[in-house]
């Protein structure tokens, strides 16, 4: 809020050796004033160098014989040695002082500057009209030194305030840009202005707290003029001793009640908090509905109901988010239904039209039709099937079942695709069950369609890698690939929707293959990632392995143990 | 067979549609009557002596599903749905109301015409079946034969090998059972082996191209993914 420093951003410096610094510092200054100022009053009254001897003498604490009459024989000559003994002691160990404090000012100079920000920063909190005050109690301190005390004491106790002042004075102005605008009204301003920001709570939570304050001060300060007053003018009167002790003791019980309803506000307001909080929990565990305890006379009762607004807010949106998912369901269902229904037409024509005697020419385009319309049917079927995976709005039948045995079946089925395809497959499927819960049906086309990617976009005698394997409670089917066309994109990307990795879209399929897949699996619960790896493609499909409800799901006893055995 | 006997009624707004069927239907020697709505058809099934009915479930007038109930009210006669919804609840939902079978848009006119023949078979020779007291167990257009070892299909023999029809036996005793590969293996080669699944499943593919009218769709020999295989209940 405030910023009054002209830098904050130093690094760290020791406060200590700081201090020691600035001490030194102020030492010296002193020390230098308090010279000048001394030698301004030799060169006025050269007796004074006398007096500031003895006077030293008696400090330094050092034997002088002329101690008891020093004030009457002012003037009187001493021993010319002792004096200079005298001196000499003073003054060695006066520089040898003011030398340590110049070498600490010297040597610590780095944390004294640090060390004066800080002094800087606690001045500038200070009001204006604080420091003024302040100002005009040291020159009055001052003006009343004038009465009292020897005149070197005057002079230079008068001298250190002012040095003292004017140095720190200057350390204020020098470094705090608002010396005058940090003042009291400013302040009162600044506070009515943070009042007017706040929150209705916080407005009462403030006005509470100053009017506890406020109240408790008035009654202590009543309490002790009353008791003040009752026992220096009603001194003698009857009773007046009941008088002075009923009026203390009756701020007493206020400044307690005051105090007391502050905690029991407080409570309330506890309490109020924790029932809120306790709906917010609730809702954030899902239930939406929870009931608004805070009560309307709390001051809580503002955030309740905007709580109470999020959550109208929130429950639309669930409702619309619903609502536009079922228009899209409904509306793919509708298109592809109107798309089916010419489809079957031109199937159905083309199958009358295949047995016409045709030119072969026209058997060949009649051939091709077929096949496009074909592709077509599937084309629209699996549109269907993602976007409802998609919504969540598939129905599942799951069970547990044998990972490793489903991918033998989906192999012994796509037998003809495998063979086909021009590619050595090398699969590697342990013969031990691995149990997943998931829908067989919907997995079974999940690998069909992992495995026809592969026949479509291998590489022509390439190897393809179809690997299960089991790991910290996972059971993972890798399949491995190497692309016939370069890839350009990532793996997120070809599982989106009508993403195909040739760009130019010249083979077979819909581009929906992985995209089912993913959906699917993601539907059964489980996981589907693909990698790419310049060519080397990766699908990896991964599910949590179930324990088997019991040993034997759907094997007799004695197979099981033959099972068990390699031969 | 005489074909020329056998009224089938088509039903279905789009008159494309019922045109390629009849086309279809008539090439296969069927004689074909042509109903556009619900009410059509119901007014034809009473007036005309029909044999089969295939409808379509979304129509004007009278929905299908609706017409095949009324249908159903007096006449026992085979029906086929046709539908663009290849939901398994629509499904479950046209075979429920009292349809014999299920045909889902776009489909192949030839596996129309087939599931046409195999309802006709049913329909017409049930009776003789059931008559003659043979020790067969029936399901759906499948009957098998447990004095002659013989499966028929539609009350046509299939050709299956000896291990083939060993299975098909084994799994039509226990419709709706789940066998699991190595279950099957050690009852029909009455051994234990180690690595079962691919014989016993190439078997079964095998089976399944002979007796399914679409194998790539099975109805009665189906594979339970990651468990085994089944007979289904018709």
């Amino acid at each position: 809020m405030d910023t009054n420093l002209k830098s904050t951003e130093r690094p760290r410096r020791n406060t200590f050796a700081g201090l020691l610094s600035w001490v030194s510092l102020l030492l010296i200054l002193c020390a230098a004033c308090c010279a000048a100022i001394f030698f301004l009053m030799v060169l006025a009254n050269p007796r004074t160098l006398d007096y500031a001897a003895s006077h030293l003498q008696q400090f330094a604490g050092s034997p002088s014989p002329t101690l008891p009459d020093l004030e009457g024989a002012f003037v009187e000559a001493k021993p010319h040695e002792e004096m200079v003994y005298a001196y000499t002691v003073q003054i060695i160990s006066a520089l040898a002082i003011l030398l340590t404090a110049l070498v600490l000012v010297f040597l610590f100079r780095q944390d004294r500057y640090a060390f004066e920000e800080m002094v800087a920063r606690g001045l500038g909190r200070v009001w204006v009209e604080l420091k003024l005050a302040a100002l005009v109690m040291i020159l009055m301190m001052c003006m009343t030194a004038l009465a009292w005390g020897s005149a070197a004491e005057k002079a230079f106790g008068i001298t250190i305030a002012c040095v003292l002042t004017v140095y720190l004075l200057c350390l204020d102005v020098s470094r705090n840009r608002r010396f005058f605008g940090h003042n009291i009204i400013h302040s009162v301003l600044v506070r009515v202005n943070d009042y007017h920001g706040m929150t209705t709570f916080q407005q009462r939570a403030v006005r509470r707290a100053y009017a506890t304050i406020a109240i408790v001060l008035a009654l202590i300060v009543l309490g002790t003029a009353g008791f003040g007053v009752a026992m220096n003018f009603l001194y003698g009167h009857e009773g007046y001793r009941k008088l002075a002790l009923a009026i203390p003791l009756t701020a007493v019980v206020g400044i307690t009640g005051t105090v007391w309803w502050y905690i029991l506000a407080l409570k309330r307001d506890l309490s109020d908090w924790n029932l809120l909080m306790d709906q917010i929990t609730e809702m954030y565990g899902g239930d939406l509905n929870a009931v608004n305890h805070v009560p309307p006379t709390s001051n809580l009762y503002d955030c309740a109901m905007q709580l109470n607004m999020i959550r109208t807010g929130v429950q639309k949106a669930v409702e619309e988010g619903t609502k536009a998912d079922r228009t899209k369901i409904e509306l793919i269902t509708n298109v592809s239904h109107d798309i089916k229904t010419p489809l079957t037409s031109i199937i159905s024509y083309v199958e009358l039209l295949k047995k016409e005697d045709l030119p072969p020419a026209a058997a060949d385009y009649v051939s091709t039709i077929s096949q496009k319309a074909q592709r077509l049917s599937s084309i629209v079927q699996d549109v269907f099937e993602v976007s409802k995976a998609a919504t969540g709005n598939i129905s599942l039948n799951l069970d547990d079942l044998d990972v490793g045995r489903l991918l033998r079946q989906t192999f012994v089925e796509m037998e003809e695709t495998v063979q086909r395809s021009q590619l050595q497959w090398r699969i590697d499927i342990p013969e031990a069950p691995m149990l997943i819960h998931a829908d067989g049906q919907r997995l079974y086309r999940v690998f069909q369609n992992l495995i026809r990617n592969c026949a479509q976009y291998a590489l022509e005698g390439s190897r393809v890698y179809v690997t299960l394997s089991a790991q910290a409670g996972l059971a993972q089917v890798t399949v491995r690939n190497v692309s016939r066309t370069e890839i350009t994109m990532n793996g997120e990307d070809l599982t989106a929707r009508f993403v195909r990795g040739d760009q130019n879209r010249t083979t077979e399929g819909s581009g929906l293959g992985l995209s089912i897949a993913k959906s699917f699996t993601e539907a059964c619960g489980g996981h589907f990632f693909v990698r790419t790896d310049g060519d080397l493609f990766i699908v990896t499909v991964q599910f949590s392995l179930v324990e088997p409800k019991e040993p034997a799901l759907y094997l007799e006893p004695e197979e099981t143990a033959s099972a068990a055995a390699p031969d | 067979m005489d074909n020329e006997s056998k009224n089938i009624l088509v039903v279905d707004d789009d008159r494309e549609i019922v045109r390629a069927i009849a086309l279809t239907l008539e090439a296969e020697g069927y004689t074909v009557l042509k109903a556009y709505d619900g009410l059509e058809a119901l007014d034809l099934v009473t007036t005309k002596n029909i044999h089969l009915v295939i409808i379509d479930v979304m129509m004007p007038k009278l929905d299908g599903l609706s017409a095949i109930m009324r249908i159903r009210d007096g006449k026992n006669l085979p029906i086929i749905v046709l539908s663009a919804k290849s939901e398994n609840s629509d499904k479950i939902l046209g075979l429920s109301m009292g349809a014999d079978d299920y045909v889902t848009k776009p489909f192949n006119p030839m596996e129309l015409a087939a599931r046409v023949k195999s309802q006709l078979r049913r329909y017409t020779s049930l009776g003789d079946i059931n008559s003659r007291g043979e020790n067969v167990i029936l399901n759906g257009r499948l009957r098998f034969n447990l004095d002659e070892h013989v499966l028929y299909a539609d009350n046509e023999p299939v050709k299956l090998t000896a291990t083939e029809t060993k299975i098909v036996e084994l799994l039509m005793r226990n419709p709706g059972r789940i066998f699991p590969a190595e279950e099957i293996y050690s009852k029909i080669w009455n051994e234990s082996a180690y690595s079962t699944e691919n014989t016993v499943m190439v078997h079964i593919r095998r089976i399944r191209e002979k007796i399914e009218i679409n194998p790539s769709e099975p109805e009665y020999l189906k594979v339970v993914w990651g468990i085994g295989y089944k007979f289904e209940k018709h």
